[in-house]
């Protein structure tokens, strides 16, 4: 567990090399959320009623600030990192290491979505005082422990999720475009475009059991208190279930996919 | 005692072929053309414990994907591997701890940190107890003369100084087995001799067994204690280097040395001319040959001051060899 750690502080290390960009970073990574946020304030504003399918104004700016916060523990980098490694040949590099890949690659990117975290985390604390207005304050201590287990779990998810279409290459060798493909899909899944209780009302039960919902819409809801207490924690358990059934195809895609790698390039 | 044994070592790749131009783009858009390639075929070799083996051969021959089979990265066709009485492609932790691959043209090693960052990583990878990594660490940057500069974040190094860091990385949890693939290549002459000689010196201190490839015939020849010559994946020699000289060359060196200049035509004759400066000329004649040419230039007075012979030089009769594809 020492070497994995160590690896996690590495990486922050390595992001703090740079000090424009770090800085610069902070500001742009920013952009997105301002302009889904100005975007929903016209819709507000055009709609005239201030409620657009029960969401009042504070809780669409809230639900896509705390999503997009919680976002950045999305480690789409795991797949896209296994996935360029299979192709020019440099998994052989740690496939010969005493360690796990997944591992490796698990916390190497939770040490990037630390470091995307803060970033925005800090810059969000330095605006926070012009739209306060917007958004809701209403976490309590129950949901607020399931919202960390929850980011957790998802944060868990994501990586073997990715890691699995990352090594699709294994077949394809380049996977660049299925993946950006399943990318789409799933961030519609998990609710970044909107949120998922906007879906006809029978699907939304079974899209909040889906392992993507435990990404951001789930820990969203947690925060704005939407979500009762047991049904988050049974949803926690559906989350634990997806982690456990992803391991098992982790497994057994790598175990058949690295027989296909013909470590290219000299 | 042998620590690497390979039975019928074959792999092949298969691989896709396309013509060029945009029409045989999309004809091979819908309709693929594979090859299968050997790159490997029926390799048997033993390697015993403290042993520097080279493996030579021309581009394509099966040098770096030999090493792949052996170190586990690949899954042999057919045939089997046992290394240290571990099969490699099980990848169990306690061999590859054993074991190290250092790829030239791969760095392993951080680039936006120091190196002592990524040393000190490896350290906990490969549970290197303190005292023992204390120690590796200041043996092998001295030995490689880079201490100055383990604190430097590596993309400022040279070439040749971020091959220095590489050989530490993967020496200092002290691995019973090294790999290395092309470890000089692209470097200058200064640090190709600083390397073979950190290998000379690391495998007399602690019996670490080496397998090296190489394009550069003085890193086999100055380091290794065996060859193994491949060509278009099959084993064409297994041997020492001066058994390669014995065996293989045909020729000999002849060095005339004259006490004022002639004319090196005139000695076209018993010879192909390699050489000839400072009135020194140099002749490759055939072996069975030289004690007679030998004998007439000293009964001739022809201005010779010395007469030398010697080998062919190694490099020269292993590309020999490779040219000629011959097989022992």
């Amino acid at each position: 567990m020492q070497k994995y750690l160590y690896s996690f502080k590495l990486y922050l290390l390595t992001s703090f090399q740079y000090r424009f960009d770090t800085v610069l970073g902070l500001v742009m990574s920013n952009i997105s959320i301002f302009i889904t946020i100005v975007f929903w304030l016209l819709v507000y504003r055009s709609n005239g009623t201030g409620v657009v399918n029960g969401y009042k104004i504070a809780d669409m700016v809230t639900f896509f600030v705390v999503s997009s916060l919680f976002r950045t523990f999305i480690l789409i980098g795991s797949g896209f990192e296994i996935s360029g490694m299979i192709k020019n040949g440099e998994l052989s590099k740690v496939i010969i290491k005493p360690y796990s890949i997944n591992m490796f690659l698990f916390w190497k990117y939770l040490s990037n979505a630390f470091y995307e975290f803060s970033k925005q985390f800090l810059f969000m604390l330095l605006v926070i005082p012009f739209f306060a207005r917007y958004l809701t304050w209403d976490l309590t201590v129950h949901s607020a422990i399931l919202l960390v287990i929850c980011l957790a779990i998802g944060t868990v998810i994501s990586h073997l999720i990715w890691m699995l279409l990352g090594m699709m290459a294994f077949w394809l060798e380049q996977a660049q475009a299925v993946m950006w493909s399943f990318a789409v899909i799933l961030n519609f899944l998990s609710g970044m475009f909107i949120p998922l209780d906007f879906f006809p009302r029978w699907s939304v039960k079974a899209l909040e059991m889906m392992p993507f919902a435990a990404f951001s819409y789930i820990p969203a809801k947690l925060y704005m208190n939407q979500l009762p207490f047991i049904k988050g924690a049974n949803l926690l358990l559906v989350y634990l279930i997806w982690v456990f059934v992803l391991m098992i195809l982790n497994m057994i895609v790598w175990r058949a996919g690295i027989k296909k790698y013909s470590a290219i390039g000299g | 005692m042998s620590i690497i044994n390979a039975y019928n070592l074959s792999k092949s790749y298969r691989i896709h072929e396309k013509q060029e131009g945009v029409k045989n783009t999309i004809k091979d858009f819908f309709n693929r053309k594979y090859t299968y390639k050997d790159a490997v075929i029926n390799l048997n070799m033993t390697i015993e414990k403290g042993e520097i083996i080279g493996l030579l051969g021309e581009n394509g021959a099966g040098k770096t994907t030999t090493l792949k089979m052996l170190s586990g990265i690949l899954y042999p066709t057919y045939g089997k591997v046992i290394v240290l009485n571990y099969t490699p492609t099980q990848r169990k932790k306690e061999f590859l701890k054993k074991i190290a691959f250092v790829m030239g043209n791969k760095s392993e090693i951080n680039w936006d940190l120091p190196a002592v960052d990524t040393f000190r990583y490896q350290k906990l990878v490969y549970q290197v107890p303190n005292e023992l990594y204390n120690k590796n660490i200041n043996l092998l940057a001295e030995m490689l003369n880079v201490k100055h500069l383990l604190n430097i974040q590596l993309r400022r190094l040279s070439l040749g100084e971020r091959m220095k860091m590489e050989l530490i990385n993967s020496f200092l949890y002290s691995p019973e087995i090294v790999f290395l693939d092309e470890p000089t290549i692209g470097l200058d002459l200064n640090s190709q001799i600083a390397i073979r000689k950190f290998l000379r010196q690391y495998r007399e201190e602690r019996k670490t067994t080496i397998i090296i490839t190489s394009h550069y015939m003085d890193d086999i020849e100055e380091t290794c204690d065996r060859v193994i010559l491949l060509s278009k994946g099959r084993k064409i020699f297994d041997g020492s280097i001066s058994e390669v000289s014995r065996l293989y060359s045909t020729n000999k060196v002849l060095q005339l040395v004259f006490d004022k200049a002639v004319n090196p035509l005139e000695f076209a004759k018993y010879g192909e001319i390699i050489e000839f400066k400072d009135n020194t000329l140099k002749l490759i004649i055939r072996k069975e040959q030289y004690k007679s040419i030998v004998t007439e230039l000293i009964g001739q007075n022809r201005n010779i001051t010395d007469i030398s012979i010697t080998n062919v030089p190694f490099k020269n009769i292993v590309n020999q060899i490779m040219a000629e594809g011959r097989i022992s």
